[in-house]
């Protein structure tokens, strides 16, 4: 990365500027998991508008033809001060790069000026009810038609459908034969489309971020298949990458831990401790991610440093949650800052090392890539 | 091949072509003259001290991959208290550095008094805990000026004038007593506000101390892998059960933490050699891995990693006394901690995202 220092520093101060000026305006308030929960189309497109998405994609496709490092600067910058950031963050982290890399010319100029500006959402429609960790195994089925394909199929744990405008499918464009990676092909399906059904799934923090998606004899046209027929699953894998290594992997608890170093109770001797630790291995981790984001630019193979990135941020995510609960043990009803990020963050924190590959899974692939 | 990767793979061929002489020596002796012999004679035993100084020059990244090497190959010699600490500290105090392996005392208020004379003062007592002060030409010794808040005395030491009570830590490696004589050791004021103040000389220690812990870690992981991908239970490699990959994959993580947040420090002290808390920050991680490396390697390797046949003992005995020696993760991380806590709003986030800080007087 050889973005000049100075240029970093003065874009971290003008975000900063501006998340100072959205608090004082009221317009959100700090959450923990803001990149899965804090949902607010109206702040997407003001970062839109200062070219704050799609930073590092070419100008002819609405982007800012940035630095990986700087589009690193600003999300970690966003996620560090909890803003809310989930309606654009699919679409700018993983479905852009997808398209700019074996998207269609036309799909890149009807769909990547709309996610730069904020005004155009993606929701990724991986998972499905049986699927889990074995993505392969998604068994949505798109037909051949006259036009392009027909789908059928349901799609689970997809978050923000009902607030998106496309649904990037993986679906089984072939049989399964003994290949089980061929076959699949990502479409983008949109989301008002007959025979979308998108149903809002409640979950344990009392929110409805996530959606199941039933697609019911869905017409999709030729020319929103993503890449070439049957290779879908590169196109995943390569997401995954970006999908592991960022700073959501470890930051998502970010705001309750910057409450619980500076806010008016002083932290005990123990609780000290803890905090030094917590932050040396944070320290680490955004090291490591960095490194991971260089790689990817360079288009250096990543699987196994972006597992671990996952891997070590979400286990250290819910210890951040740990600390600050041994420390301030708020009572029920305590309001304020701290307690409130603190019970958001406890009951979001089992996602942690779900979303993305559950840990056990990452840890397969990083032991395989040592060569053990 | 870079210029940095082509230095450690020089290195790295030099200790492993002399590993099993080193350690006969060591085992006599407590560390390896011939070995050091041959740095010396390579010139690697006084990288990143200038030449102008008496050093070979070279950067604080250059030293830091020889340090990584020898905590690599388990290298009994004292390259990080000659290089990284007496070296820099005597350079840095206007001091010419002679050759030899040389190293630092920090003499603790306990054992020791600092008698005033005359303009000085003079050193009396005992020094505990001085790493290969048998092996020293020269030591250099710091000490807080009583009653001079930031000021700093200081000694060279010859230790044919002392007497050294041999000890040892974990590992076997000289953690000598220095008797000083009866009449003291006179110590020198260094001119305030520069030179090498015992906090930075601690610091500095602690960053040494995660660079060879970092060249361990790696050498018991690859120990590690190598060894659950050749041993077969219940008809295939160990390595191939989930709940041993599973290990694996943590152990790794730890390790690759340490390494970055080493690499991190090392280009931060690089550019700003007061910076402090990314220091703690490695030696944090580095104890953190450290014991994790321990329990995940012992574990893979079963019991012959348990024998002195098998070359882990040697790592896992330096990881065990290293993680604790120059600072332990809860000792760094209590003081981290509070100077996090300390930093008010936005503090944390400042620290992280590399606002540079300076070393407090502590």
């Amino acid at each position: 990365m050889t973005t000049a220092e100075s240029t970093i520093v003065a874009l971290r101060a003008e975000v900063r500027r501006f998340l100072a000026e959205e608090l004082a305006a009221g317009s959100f308030r700090p959450s923990c998991d803001c990149w899965v929960r804090g949902h607010s189309p109206d702040f997407s497109r003001k970062l839109g508008d200062r070219g704050w998405l799609g930073m590092t994609w070419p100008r002819a496709y609405g982007g800012g033809a940035r630095s990986a490092r700087e589009r690193f600067t600003v999300i970690e910058e966003l996620l560090a001060a909890g803003a809310p950031v989930a309606a654009h963050w699919i679409a700018d982290r993983q479905t852009g790069p997808l398209l700019l890399r074996v998207g269609t010319e036309r799909q890149k100029r009807t769909l990547l000026p709309g996610v730069a500006r904020g005004r155009l959402f993606v929701a990724a429609g991986m998972s499905e009810p049986d699927s889990g960790s074995d993505l392969a195994s998604v068994r949505t089925r798109a037909v051949r038609t006259a036009t392009g394909w027909r789908v059928s199929g349901r799609k689970v744990w997809t978050s923000h459908a009902h607030k998106s405008h496309y649904l990037l499918a993986l679906v089984r464009t072939a049989p399964r034969g003994g290949d089980r990676h061929a076959g699949l092909s990502q479409m983008l399906i949109g989301l008002d489309s007959p025979g979308v059904h998108v149903r809002p799934i409640e979950v344990m923090t009392g929110e409805a971020h996530f959606t199941e998606v039933t697609l019911d004899d869905v017409d999709v046209p030729a020319d929103m298949v993503v890449g070439p027929v049957g290779d879908g699953w590169r196109g995943v894998v390569s997401e995954l990458a970006h999908e592991r290594s960022g700073p959501e992997r470890y930051l998502s608890t970010f705001p309750l831990f910057a409450e619980l170093v500076s806010g008016p109770t002083a932290p005990g001797a123990t609780a000290l401790a803890d905090i030094g630790s917590a932050a040396a291995r944070l320290w680490a981790l955004r090291a490591l991610s960095l490194r991971v984001q260089d790689l990817l630019e360079r288009r250096s193979p990543t699987d196994t440093a972006a597992a671990l990135v996952k891997d070590l941020g979400t286990r250290l995510e819910g210890e951040i949650v740990d600390i600050a609960r041994r420390a301030c043990r708020p009572a029920p009803t305590d309001s304020g800052p701290l307690p409130t990020l603190l019970r958001e963050a406890q009951l979001a924190a089992p996602s942690f090392t779900l979303r993305g590959g559950t840990n056990e899974i990452l840890r397969g692939v990083v032991a395989r890539g040592l060569g053990a | 091949m870079d210029d940095r990767e082509m230095l450690r793979s020089v290195v790295s061929a030099m200790l492993e072509a002399q590993a099993g002489s080193a350690r006969d020596e060591a085992a006599r002796q407590g560390w390896s003259a011939g070995l050091w012999r041959l740095l010396e004679e390579s010139g690697l035993t006084l990288v990143s001290v200038p030449e102008s100084a008496g050093g070979s020059g070279g950067d604080l990244r250059d030293l830091a991959t020889v340090v990584q090497a020898c905590g690599y190959g388990a290298a009994p010699v004292p390259l990080v208290e000659t290089a990284l600490l007496a070296g820099w500290g005597l350079a840095s105090a206007g001091i010419a550095v002679p050759s030899g392996p040389l190293t630092v005392a920090r003499p603790a208020a306990a054992s020791t008094t600092l008698v005033p004379d005359g303009p000085g003062h003079r050193l009396v007592g005992r020094v505990c805990g001085v790493p290969w002060a048998r092996a020293a030409r020269r030591i250099l010794v710091l000490a807080a000026a009583p009653g001079q808040p930031g000021r700093t005395v200081h000694a060279v030491i010859d230790p044919r004038d002392c007497e050294i009570e041999p000890g040892t830590n974990l590992a076997g490696e000289p953690r000598d007593t220095l008797v000083l004589p009866s009449r003291g050791v006179d110590c020198r004021p260094l001119p305030a506000g520069s030179g090498p103040a015992p906090s930075r000389m601690a610091l500095r220690g602690a960053l040494g101390r995660a660079l060879l812990m970092v060249g361990s870690l790696r050498r018991v992981l690859d120990l590690t892998v190598r060894y659950a991908g050749e041993r077969e239970q219940f008809g295939r490699p160990i390595s191939r059960f989930q709940a041993v990959q599973q290990q694996i994959a943590a152990f790794a993580g730890a390790v690759e933490q340490a390494r970055a947040i080493t690499d991190l420090a090392v280009e931060t002290l690089q550019q700003d050699d007061r910076a402090a808390e990314v220091v703690m920050a490695a030696k944090i991680c580095a104890g953190h891995a450290a014991s994790v490396a321990i329990a995940v390697g012992h574990q893979v390797h079963g019991a012959i990693g348990f024998t002195t046949e098998h070359e882990l003992h040697l790592h896992t005995r330096r990881l065990m006394s290293w993680r604790d020696e120059d600072g332990s993760e809860s000792e760094w991380s209590a003081e981290l901690g509070a100077r996090i806590a300390g930093s008010g709003p936005g503090g944390l986030w400042d620290l992280l995202t590399g606002r540079p800080s300076r070393v407090a007087t502590r």
